[in-house]
């Protein structure tokens, strides 16, 4: 009994100190469909990064990314870069080239083997969608994709990336 | 352990208020009140679970601790969760958790997850499920999937310039101790790259219980390739296994495996071609997760009529998938994809005593807009079921099905509910043996009336000549809400009957037993 008390008192220290602490720092290294080795820093100094982890068997995914990329194109301004990180296993790796190319997307798409950086990420399974601030800050995060989500999608991002735009000027 | 566990939470907690350590997390409970039906009795069986996974990370500076806790009163698959020996889940438990530290190396302690290559000599899937009952559980129907090969040990990760190195040494519950390395070396025009793995220990198959001695002393030798020219692709990787222990009961024992892609345009559309040779003895390692070498049908009902990728140990398998996108969203995807077991042939033979397998599938996506669009898609599969030992008796226990589906999916912009999506698919499934036929119709509809929630109804339709006619209904409703902004939940509610047999998700397949009844699941990240 005094274990479980233990253990209510200690998950109950864990949420309560969430809402307090500073926004989450991403960071990962990861190769990409060419080979080339991908720094998330890299990527950050160009610009807000927005990162979407999804896979070749996920249909939502499917359906989500053509609205990413659109959407990413209207944040041209911004310097809003997207980036596509495909979990899948290591099993349907060689699979993911050949679907990029017939898709036609030329967007950075790196792999992740098993999702293990969207794990370290928060993400459970995929989509899930990150925006990144230049510092490297989790600005926003989802998990899933239903039609529409787009929209509400770029509404966050106006609002996310106005104010950093009007301190850069 | 369960105080070990109370005190890092405990720890975790304090220093989080304390501003010294990053903490995220993600929880998730799952309830359930059902019962799931024993193939072998037939008979429906009472399941009440409750459970609920806990994964947190605590990080500070190049410091990062990962801790994995499962609470079961008791768990949704009682038989035997992973990582822990194969040993029933009690009350509360630590089921994994790994240190780790970033800097001109990554070095991580504990359990450990990593791939050598495209996962031939070696590939330690993290399984994402709580459970992975075996083939001794209480329902046969619940088959084993080696989702979670991870090893209890350490794992070193370098990279400097185009060379990454990595090495492992550590415990896996399904072989016993493994140790190997891996180096790769990336250019702009391709890569090279090679792997060398010692594994010691009793294969799964062996039963334990019965005081077998190690019988596995297995050196794995890889050398793998890849030239890019454009968007023309060729890689190649073979694999070479022998056995040190010439007084093991396997001495002699051994394999190879070759497996080769190749990936190129072709007027406008893109060709991708996969081949395997697989030969392990053994039925390989279990640490192995090779490329099947076979698309993974994502329809609901055709994904039932995939192959089964236990099979994958000792085949020779070849894909061709030809797919093209057209502007404004269009795009199409012809595949076929044949495999056999190995008896003197280098491609696939249509045999029935070769465990033959061969597959057709075609997709045709039509986007007028982007909250209007058509799926159609068609599938045809043949194939041996169950495992036929080489030169065993192609007939007895097993079966030759053939399949044939049919699929649409129409989303459609409705006013108030915003986006309605509808679908259905049709499987028509024949087995010559028994001359049985069986007819499947599964139509569902959901409404995605918010970003917040969406709800799937769900009619599962199916009649066999032999069996009589069976309904399955079930609906889901799904929300996410985030509250408070740093939190976010996912609530997903299912009510109704599952049937059961193949679920194949990223890769890797098992079969659940049918499900009636309630399921809530509340999945919760911070």
């Amino acid at each position: 009994m005094l274990r479980r008390i233990a253990l209510l008192l200690s998950l109950f220290l864990l949420i309560t100190a969430l809402p307090a602490r500073a926004a989450e720092t991403a960071a990962f290294r990861l190769k990409d469909i060419n080979g080339a080795s991908v720094d998330l820093a890299d990527l950050c100094a160009k610009g807000p990064v927005l990162l979407s982890f999804w896979a070749t068997y996920c249909e939502p995914c499917k359906k989500e990314i053509p609205h990413l990329i659109d959407l990413t194109k209207g944040f041209a301004d911004q310097h809003l870069q997207l980036a596509l990180i495909a979990v899948d296993s290591p099993r349907s790796q060689k699979q993911i080239k050949p679907f990029v190319n017939s898709k036609g997307w030329t967007v950075p798409v790196l792999l992740d083997a098993n999702g293990q950086t969207m794990k370290k990420l928060k993400g459970s399974n995929p989509p899930y969608t990150l925006l990144i601030s230049p510092k490297g800050e989790v600005l926003y995060s989802h998990s899933g994709y239903k039609p529409g989500d787009e929209g509400a999608l770029k509404q966050e991002i106006t609002r996310l990336l106005a104010p950093a735009a009007g301190k850069e000027q | 352990m369960r105080t070990a566990l109370t005190l890092v939470l405990a720890l975790g907690g304090l220093a989080a208020h304390a501003g010294d350590l990053s903490l995220t997390g993600l929880n998730t409970l799952r309830v359930g009140d059902g019962t799931v039906r024993n193939d072998l009795s037939g008979e429906d069986v009472d399941r009440r679970y409750a459970e609920d996974v806990l994964d947190l990370t605590l990080s500070r500076d190049a410091f990062r601790l990962n801790v994995a806790t499962a609470l079961v009163w008791p768990s949704e698959f009682p038989d035997a969760p992973p990582r822990t020996g194969g040993d029933e889940i009690e009350d509360l438990d630590l089921i994994r958790r790994t240190l780790e530290w970033s800097g001109p190396v990554n070095v991580q302690v504990g359990d450990v997850w990593t791939t050598f290559g495209n996962g031939l000599a070696l590939s330690l899937y993290r399984d994402e499920a709580l459970v992975n009952p075996r083939l001794t559980g209480n329902n046969r129907s619940e088959l084993p999937t080696f989702w979670d090969s991870g090893a209890d040990g350490a794992l070193v990760e370098a990279q400097q310039g185009d060379l990454s190195l990595k090495a492992l040494w550590g415990q896996t519950d399904y072989v016993g101790h493994v140790a190997g390395g891996n180096g790769e070396w990336s250019r702009p025009w391709g890569s090279l790259g090679g792997s060398l793995v010692r594994a010691t220990g009793i294969p799964q198959n062996d039963d334990i219980r019965l005081g077998i001695q190690p019988t596995l002393d297995v050196v794995t030798r890889e050398v793998y390739g890849t030239v890019r020219l454009g968007k023309l692709e060729v890689s190649l990787n073979h694999v070479d296994q022998h056995q040190l222990d010439s007084e093991a009961r396997n001495a002699g024992a051994g394999g190879l495996a070759t497996y080769g892609t190749l990936n190129a345009p072709l007027l406008g559309w893109t060709l991708f071609t996969e081949f395997k040779y697989y030969r392990f003895a053994r039925q390989s390692l279990y640490f192995n997760a090779a490329p099947t070498v076979q698309r993974e049908i994502p329809t609901k009902l055709i994904a039932r009529s995939t192959h089964r990728v236990f099979a994958n140990e000792n085949e020779t398998g070849l894909l061709l998938d030809l797919s093209r996108s057209w502007e404004g969203g269009h795009s199409m995807r012809f595949s076929g994809a044949w495999a056999s077991h190995i008896d003197g042939n280098l491609l696939p033979r249509l045999k029935e005593s070769l465990n033959a397998y061969q597959e057709y599938t075609a997709g045709w996506l039509m986007e007028f807009s982007p909250e209007r669009h058509l799926e159609l898609g068609a599938a045809y599969t043949e194939e041996t079921s169950g495992w036929v030992p080489e030169g065993g008796d192609p007939v007895a226990g097993n079966a030759w099905y053939r399949r044939a589906g049919l699929s649409a999916t129409l989303l459609v912009p409705v006013p108030v509910l915003r986006s309605v999506e509808v679908a259905g698919e049709y499987l028509h499934k024949t087995e010559r043996a028994s001359d049985e036929a069986t007819s499947g119709v599964m139509l569902w509809a959901e409404i995605f009336p918010s970003t917040l929630w969406s709800l799937n109804v769900t009619a599962d339709y199916e009649e066999a000549s032999t069996m009589g006619q069976d309904w399955m209904g079930s609906a889901e409703m799904r929300a996410d809400v985030h509250w408070p902004a740093s939190v976010s939940h996912t609530l997903t509610l299912f009510a109704g009957r599952l049937r059961g047999g193949q679920v194949c998700s990223n890769g890797n397949c098992r079969i659940v037993a049918p499900f009636s009844g309630v399921k809530l699941s509340l999945s919760s990240s911070f």
